[in-house]
């Protein structure tokens, strides 16, 4: 479904991704992970367009989509939910939501509309309920399941989410976890980014290591979480702490 | 239900416990929070009797448990689940071997199998018993003992895993090879597949600079790791969550006392492929259940101080001595009159057959003789699965006192009785 | 069962492209990174990883050779730290040098897939009776072979030292299913069956597989007549990477390369530049997955060519041929892989002589690769005490096995009869 290959990304001067190749299939969950500056975000930006002074090669559905306009990426059916959600907080639930099918409305698919706010609803009940509240007033996994809401009212065939379980509560991470599981089972296909490995790494179908702009690891998320380096660098767990404690020498 | 009473209880001379009070009541579930070393296992090790309250009360319905045995304890409906349950949890077939040595308390381990790999089950066995653990494993298999010892020395080889006779070959030509055995990275040795004695076990641990770990299984019950030494190394703890041990009366049966020494007999509790039920081993050895400083609850027997059946192990080959006859029968075509002798060279086990020469089997040619010993020692080979020394000896010889001529001569045991 | 991997072994080669393409930068990264081996060969040539962004572009980059490995012994090659190795295998290799090869769990997990592959392209399945006689020089394969067995969740019978007799003896016994050795092994045991008087048609055998030697289609045609099974052969490159990275299928017409996890290439041994399809030249290999031992442009040694047409059977995977030669001196004896050299620094250590004169002289007896060992004897070697000598060939002998893992005579030779013989010195004369 999405195709990259040799992406190189720069910002000023300083080269934020070194030749980074990687694919995504239809219905799968794709989760990049890295320490902070690995590149990671600069991905998702260079796909949906707010970054394009990249050189490399960015396919999707069998068509170029390098240096294409935000607004056009979102057309081909991509969006991103960026990092810290982003919502517009003086405006209510319903608003937001409205916002993200612009192109839509502008294409006057008023009914069709309709029909997704009412999908986004059953998909996250609690937007229901509130969908008059401002959205500043929401809490932060409210927060997150609206700007994820409102990223799907544009009907995406690949949804792009930068860091949702940032700043969220573990009971709130997990509930976010199985949305977007959940999201993947209605068909959406998802390539993501998390600090939370351990989370998203259960989710996701297959993962990538970035190291300073350069992808260092791949493989099957079941692959990714039993690999001793990702267990080091990422899930915090140092073979030490499996050993101790198992009775004197 | 339960509670203690101003517990005070020591490791040694170490004060750990000073005055602890407290109590559960029936259906709590009550947390002991504090850091490392502040007490809390040994407040569990000493409510269920691991370790002994010097001072105190340990009261359990009603009654001072402070002082019982642990599994005296266990018996009034106290269970203790011991820290690092996961070794319980996890434990397979093969990493039986975290009760053998508790060797590889680390990763970083290099462990070297110098046991034979092939349809015994030690060396695989241990192989990928120290596999799971996550150490790195080196097959380095048996022979050529000059490469071995460099692959122990190159490959910083921390874990030895071989049969004592072998460790000591192996001592043997490192100091043949001019090799400083306290600059090699080894610290520890994992040996079985043979009895052993503690005056070995000593060389072993001279010559080597190494502890020395005994273990023990047999391929009929599971391969190694049915039983094994902790660092405290009385007895060797056996698995018993997955094997039911008794010690018993070679002759009448009769199940013996804990401290006494009969045959072990094995039931696998948990083996799906080939149970075995009252398996008798032929192993002699003595039960302990009393509890081990190590935290283990697990009984242990001794060290196998011998057999109850004419069974002699070679190599950690078991041989039957009457099993011998009809394979050098098959070659020379007659029932010849033999005798076994097994004797130690280089440290190592070696097996000798003395056969009597009989009319079927001489030869003019000197020729025809060496190659009829050859195939008597291929057949024995291929058969045994070791090669033996033969010696053709003159007819009577053996026969002479028949009565008395013993089967087997083991000269392991020291200087030569006759 | 068809397939072990269906997906993997199916993958559309544009798909199929981007995974390798993914995996060979990492790779790279990780090599150049991690491996100081590595690092300085790519900084000394000018040459980053990011270089590589075709598949294709790996010819940029420098061949690894069986020397520069033994020049890394012990752990210089591991891309990871030693705590994270579970098993390190060391190979008698054919450098000066051993070889070691470690391999983490993931990586042994990778390799118990591959050989699944392979064996269940020979027709293995999980109620099989799997039966492993190999020479003691491939253990490291019989390992292999014994857990991608047991990881399709056939019973396995590991290699032992026993008698072909013996081997038949618990073939038979044991309703052995499947035969897993060298080609020469498995015309040795027809011959000794036929010495026995045994029929094939007792034995519940229904497939051999054959790895370490070449299989010629007549090898091939006399097994499956005598035995009424099919043979398929596996290829694996000496002790490094397991033997069924390429295997065939039942079409039994080139062996598909495991291109997921490996990068094959034929390449001209002289110049190093790629063969074109067909054209026989020297097999180079590039892990694609391995995370201990990474390989880049592993020259192998061995000859083959690749075929380009895409198979019947359905994999998308490419194909090569069976090796058809070794480049240099290498021989393949049993499908152990031997170099003179070695042999040169056994006789030297165990004759105590300085340059022992010798040939190698190799033979078929019963199907089976003899080598013997023509040393001209010297006074360092020779003895009035007739007891002094017979040790010292003893001892000659104890350590061909124990180096090579192979049975090897010595025949004492008169000083000069050596020369009779065109070779030179540590010539091999191959009556094979």
């Amino acid at each position: 479904m999405l195709r990259i290959r040799n992406l190189h990304a720069y910002y000023g001067r300083i080269q934020a991704l070194d030749s980074v190749s990687l694919h995504v299939r239809a219905g799968e969950i794709v989760c990049l992970i890295g320490a902070n500056g690995a590149g990671k975000t600069t991905i998702l930006n260079t796909i949906s367009g707010l970054i394009r002074r990249a050189q490399g090669e960015i396919s999707f559905e069998d068509g170029r989509i390098n240096g294409l306009s935000p607004e056009k990426v979102v057309g081909a059916g991509i969006s991103q939910v960026p990092e810290g959600r982003q919502i517009f907080g003086p405006l209510t639930v319903l608003e937001n939501l409205q916002l993200g099918a612009y192109l839509r409305f502008k294409n006057k698919e008023k009914a069709a509309i309709e029909q997704d706010l009412e999908r986004i609803f059953q998909l996250f009940p609690r937007l229901k309920e509130r969908r008059t509240q401002i959205g500043g007033t929401l809490s932060g996994g409210e927060q997150q399941m609206l700007a994820i809401g409102r990223a799907l009212m544009a009907r995406p065939k690949l949804l792009l989410l930068d860091e949702p379980s940032m700043g969220l509560a573990p009971l709130v991470v997990r509930d976010i976890m199985n949305t977007i599981s959940a999201l993947r089972d209605s068909g959406v296909t998802i390539l993501m980014v998390e600090q939370n490995a351990r989370a998203s790494l259960t989710i996701s179908d297959r993962g990538y290591v970035l190291e300073t702009g350069r992808v260092v690891l791949q493989g099957s998320s079941e692959e990714l979480l039993n690999d001793s380096d990702v267990k080091r660098a990422y899930l915090g767990k140092d073979y030490k702490t499996f050993w101790e404690g198992r009775g004197p020498v | 239900m339960l509670r203690l009473r101003s517990v005070h209880s020591y490791y040694s001379n170490a004060h750990v416990l000073k005055g602890i009070s407290l109590h559960v009541r029936p259906g709590e579930l009550i947390a002991l929070i504090g850091a490392n070393g502040a007490g809390k296992t040994t407040t569990l090790k000493t409510i269920s009797g691991l370790v002994k309250a010097r001072r105190g009360e340990v009261g359990f319905r009603g009654a001072d448990i402070a002082g019982l045995a642990p599994n005296k304890i266990v018996r009034q409906g106290l269970s203790h689940v011991p820290e690092g349950r996961q070794i319980f949890a996890k434990m397979t077939v093969w990493a039986n071997l975290e009760l053998g040595g508790y060797l590889l308390r680390d990763r970083e381990d290099v462990v070297q199998v110098a046991f034979n790999y092939g349809l015994f089950t030690g060396a695989f066995g241990l192989h990928y018993g120290a596999e799971q653990i996550g150490a790195s494993v080196v097959p380095s298999s048996v022979g050529n003992t000059r490469r071995q010892v460099r692959i122990l020395k190159d490959y910083r080889t921390t874990t030895l895993v071989c049969t004592p006779s072998y460790a000591l070959r192996i001592a043997e030509v490192i100091k043949q090879m001019g090799v400083d055995p306290k600059i090699l990275a080894l610290k520890q040795g994992l040996f079985g597949g043979e009895p052993w004695g503690e005056e070995v076990r000593q060389a072993i641990e001279e010559r080597l600079y190494i502890k020395a770990y005994d273990n023990y299984g047999l391929s009929e019950v599971m391969g190694p790791g049915v039983a094994g030494e902790c660092p405290n190394r009385a007895g060797m703890h056996v698995a018993e969550d997955h094997f039911i041990t008794e010690i018993i009366d070679p002759d009448t049966g009769e199940v013996l006392q804990n401290g006494t020494t009969g045959e072990l007999v094995l039931t696998t509790v948990t083996k799906e492929a080939f149970p075995v039920i009252r398996f008798r081993t032929g192993d002699l050895a003595s039960l302990d259940d009393s509890p081990c400083p190590c935290g283990r609850t697990l009984a242990r027997i001794s060290r196998i101080s011998g057999r109850c059946d004419d069974i002699i192990i070679v190599k950690g080959v078991n041989i039957y001595p009457g099993a011998v006859g009809p394979i050098l029968e098959a070659v020379t075509g007659v029932a010849p009159v033999y005798q076994l002798v097994v004797g130690l060279e280089n440290d190592q086990d070696f097996l000798g057959i003395r056969i009597e020469v009989s009319e079927a089997m001489f030869f003019d040619k000197m020729e025809r003789q060496r190659a009829m010993v050859d195939r008597l020692r291929k057949k024995v080979r291929d058969t045994l699965g070791i090669t033996p020394r033969i010696w053709l000896v003159e007819a009577g010889s053996i026969r002479q006192d028949e009565e008395t001529a013993p089967m087997v001569v083991d000269r392991r045991g020291g200087p030569e009785a006759s | 069962m068809k397939f072990w991997n269906g997906e993997n072994e199916q993958m559309v080669k544009e798909d199929l492209e981007q995974v390798q393409l993914e995996r060979l930068q990492s790779t790279l990264n990780r090599a150049y990174k991690n491996v100081q081996f590595y690092g300085r060969q790519f900084d000394s040539l000018g040459i980053h990883p990011n270089a590589v962004s075709s598949v294709e572009d790996i010819t940029k980059l420098p061949f690894t050779t069986r020397k520069d490995l033994g020049d890394n012994y012990p752990y210089g090659l591991f891309a990871v730290p030693l705590r994270d190795i579970v098993r390190i295998s060391p190979s008698a290799g054919t450098a000066v040098k051993p070889v070691v090869v470690g391999y983490t769990k993931g990586d042994l997990k990778v390799r118990d897939t591959i050989t699944a592959r392979f064996l269940t392209a020979g027709g293995v399945i999980d109620t099989d009776i799997v039966q492993i006689c190999l020479n003691p020089g491939l253990s490291g394969w019989g390992r292999a072979l014994k857990e991608g067995a047991e990881h399709i969740g056939a019973s396995v019978m590991p290699m032992s030292h026993m008698s072909t007799s013996k081997q038949l003896m618990a073939m038979e016994d044991y309703r052995t299913s499947v035969l897993l050795t060298t080609p020469s092994y498995a015309m040795h045991m027809l011959g000794v069956m036929d010495a026995m008087n045994t029929d094939a048609k007792r034995l519940a055998l229904k497939a051999i597989l054959v790895v370490g030697e070449p299989l010629t289609q007549e090898t091939r045609g006399v097994l499956e007549a005598a035995f009424h099974v099919d043979v398929t052969a596996g290829y694996g490159p000496s002790d490094v990477m397991g033997p069924g990275i390429a295997f065939e299928c039942h079409e039994k017409n080139g062996l598909h390369i495991c291109e997921d996890h490996l990068l094959v290439e034929i390449v001209d041994p002289d110049s190093g530049d790629p063969c074109a399809s067909g054209q026989t030249g020297e097999v180079v290999l590039t892990t694609l997955t391995a995370r201990a031992f990474p390989l880049i442009r592993f020259r192998t040694g061995d000859l083959a060519s690749a075929v380009a047409e895409t198979c019947p059977c359905g994999r998308t995977l490419a194909r090569m041929t069976g090796i058809t030669g070794h480049t240099g001196e290498v021989l393949t004896i049993r499908g152990v892989k031997v170099h003179p050299a070695q042999i040169e620094r056994i006789l030297k250590g165990a004759s105590g002589a300085s340059s022992p004169r010798f040939l190698v002289h190799l033979y078929k007896e019963k199907h089976l690769d003899m080598i013997e060992i023509w040393l001209e004897i010297t006074d360092a070697i020779f003895s009035d005490e007739v007891k002094v000598v017979e040790k010292a060939l003893i001892r000659l002998r104890q350590q061909m096995f124990q180096m090579l893992g192979l049975e090897a005579a010595i025949k004492l030779m008169e000083a000069s009869t050596l020369d009779r013989y065109a070779a030179p010195s540590g010539g091999v004369i191959d009556d094979r």
